[in-house]
């Protein structure tokens, strides 16, 4: 086998579209190419929520992206942080990349890496394969960092470079002596769980070059017309939903007190009204069979309690 | 203890396994009164020796409620020794929340504190029964608990009865009511067999008239055990009131009907105490006790 020498081969990357004269609430809507890594989102529902001022979580997230800034995402889990990314960027035509970090996420993960590639001669090469932070910053698209908590110090000094002003970032990628400079429109947003017990501290420098960007649950109301708009129920089973939704609100509060380990997702509640379809299972078996396989094993007989004794189902 | 033929089951229950009185047990109870009840409440839970109970703390919006460790018998059900515990314990638990939930202890505090103390046993129990039963209901109608409710509450008379007519016996002669019937619309109708002594008789229970006016109340909350009527009934000798009070009995318990169906309908805690004052009132000017 001939090896050749590494040859700096970049991965082709399509870049995002140039902006357009319209806006997305605060950001700049890009022109549509027909960009492959713009998401599709079929139900453009995300509820916006109110914050701490009178402006939206879409109207503060989108005005820091056009300010230039990286955005950090902190919720429960289920609240809809990811969600609300994809939908942003379905909406501006912005390309996403994503990765979920953890302990054994290295940093050539995020940059890429070098590949044996056999031609058809037989000869071996060395490509290089860019990964979801080079391709961002070639694209000019949204690069979404799920558990930003499990980064630890080496992904941090990743990133950290990529993260400055518009003017000074750049990205350097060791093996191949490349210099990159972002594309104009690149951003980086990340996701955490408040009370997530990450690997590794993060350091102030890194946080600090987020703007920090709270959510909440949906409001109780709001979260029933999620389930009926992602379910085939009958409004006949408004009563049912409420009372699922309520009891998941209180299992949230209770896992922000530490009473409980894990909360009830908003997702696990659509799954729940899914199983609820044609009468397929009753609520109370449908919540019994979601939750009580998933939660701490310490919190079983809780749950079981808890759903035996607070949920009704329609004959009820 | 020794056991014998003539142990009473229940003890014999309670001599036999362990109690429960773990430190998980007690503090899943306390995670369930948490998670049952609104954020800003605080409630302890205490396991007690017998009895349960609740009562407010020195902080705003805290509670402290005892659950018992015994063990009961279970005359109406069939399971593990161990889930029968969790059973009652639980629902021991969900009652005393509906005292957090619906009760007014300031109301029924000051108004305690303004009867002589020789009445203040009378009207403790006159509200607390009355109180009891309308905490059930308004619990089993937020809560999946009718059953739990029934299933204790027939459990309870039945030990408590039979627990009479082996008193009674030791002296004189006992007898069991003849059947328990749930006030509140059930499914499964829970039936007390009549019980009688070897020789075939049964034992005479004789109840004072505020021990009738007790099981009157009883009577009317979540189950009927069927006492009440047989006390009245001139045809059945087995239960008697003490002395010749039977008519003032009936006039009694023609007023405490009124009063429960009052105390289920009224969803207003103070106003229940109010109720059970003037309810105090009336069978206070008819028996003359005050």
């Amino acid at each position: 086998m001939n090896n050749k020498e590494a040859s700096p081969l970049r991965s082709a990357v399509r870049t995002a579209g140039d902006p357009s004269n319209n806006k997305f609430r605060e950001l700049t809507v890009l022109n549509d190419i027909g960009h492959k890594r713009v998401p599709e989102i079929n139900q453009e529902t995300y509820h916006e929520r109110a914050g701490e001022s009178d402006r939206t979580d879409v109207e503060v997230v989108t005005r820091g992206l056009e300010l230039g800034m990286n955005i950090v995402l902190k919720g429960q889990p289920g609240v809809g942080k990811s969600y609300l990314v994809r939908y942003i960027c379905a909406q501006t035509n912005r390309p996403l990349y994503r990765i979920t970090l953890s302990e054994t996420t290295f940093r050539e993960d995020l940059l890429g890496s070098l590949h044996l590639v056999s031609d058809d001669s037989g000869e071996t090469t060395s490509e290089w394969i860019d990964g979801p932070l080079t391709r961002a910053a070639r694209a000019g698209g949204i690069l979404l960092l799920d558990e930003l908590n499990a980064a630890d110090a080496n992904t941090a000094a990743a990133l950290n470079a990529v993260m400055e002003q518009r003017g000074t970032r750049s990205l350097t990628i060791p093996q191949t002596g490349e210099q990159i400079k972002p594309h104009e429109q690149f951003r980086v947003v990340g996701t955490s769980n408040p009370g997530y017990q990450g690997t590794y501290e993060l350091n102030d420098a890194f946080e600090d070059r987020f703007r920090h960007v709270k959510l909440d649950y949906l409001p109780e109301s709001i979260e029933v017309e999620l389930v009926f708009d992602r379910t085939n129920l009958s409004r006949d089973r408004e009563p049912e939903i409420k009372r699922l939704v309520s009891f998941a609100q209180r299992l949230r509060e209770a896992n922000a007190d530490g009473e409980l380990a894990t909360p009830i997702t908003s997702r696990e509640i659509i799954r729940i009204a899914r199983f609820m379809e044609d009468d397929f299972m009753t609520l109370i078996e449908a919540a019994k069979s979601e939750l009580i396989a998933r939660v701490d094993e310490y919190d079983e007989s809780l749950i079981r309690t808890l759903i035996d004794r607070q949920l009704r189902d329609v004959s009820d | 203890m020794y056991l014998t033929e003539d142990t009473d089951p229940d003890d014999a229950i309670e001599a036999l396994t362990p109690s429960r009185s773990s430190q998980a047990r007690r503090k899943e109870l306390e995670r369930i009164a948490t998670l049952c009840t609104p954020r800003e409440i605080d409630i302890h839970v205490r396991l007690t020796t017998s009895g349960a109970a609740c009562r407010p703390r020195d902080s705003p919006d805290a509670y402290e409620i005892h659950i018992p460790m015994r063990r009961y018998g279970q005359p109406y059900s069939d399971f593990d020794p161990a889930v029968w515990d969790r059973v009652m314990q639980v629902t021991l638990l969900f009652h005393e929340l509906g005292h957090v939930l619906y009760s007014g202890f300031d109301r029924f505090t000051e108004y305690l504190d303004e009867i002589r103390p020789r009445w203040q046993s009378l009207f403790k129990d006159v509200y607390n029964i009355a109180e009891d039963a309308a905490i059930e209901a308004q619990m089993a109608t937020a809560f999946r608990l009718h059953d739990d409710f029934v299933l204790k509450s027939a459990s309870l008379a039945h030990i408590a009865d039979r627990r009479h007519r082996e008193f009674v016996t030791e002296f004189t002669e006992t007898s069991i009511p003849d059947s328990v019937q749930t006030v509140l619309p059930v499914a499964e109708k829970f039936t007390m067999l009549a019980e009688s002594d070897d020789d075939g008789s049964e034992p005479h229970l004789q109840y004072t008239v505020y021990e009738a006016l007790s099981l009157a109340l009883m009577d009317r909350g979540t189950v009927n055990s069927g006492r009440t009527r047989e006390l009245q009934d001139p045809g059945y000798p087995n239960r008697q009131l003490k002395g010749d009070y039977r008519n003032l009995f009936i006039k009694i318990d023609k007023i405490a009907e009124k009063y429960m169906t009052d105390m289920l309908a009224e969803p207003d805690p103070r106003s229940r105490v109010d109720r059970a004052k003037a309810f105090f009132g009336r069978v206070a000017k008819s028996s003359r006790v005050q």
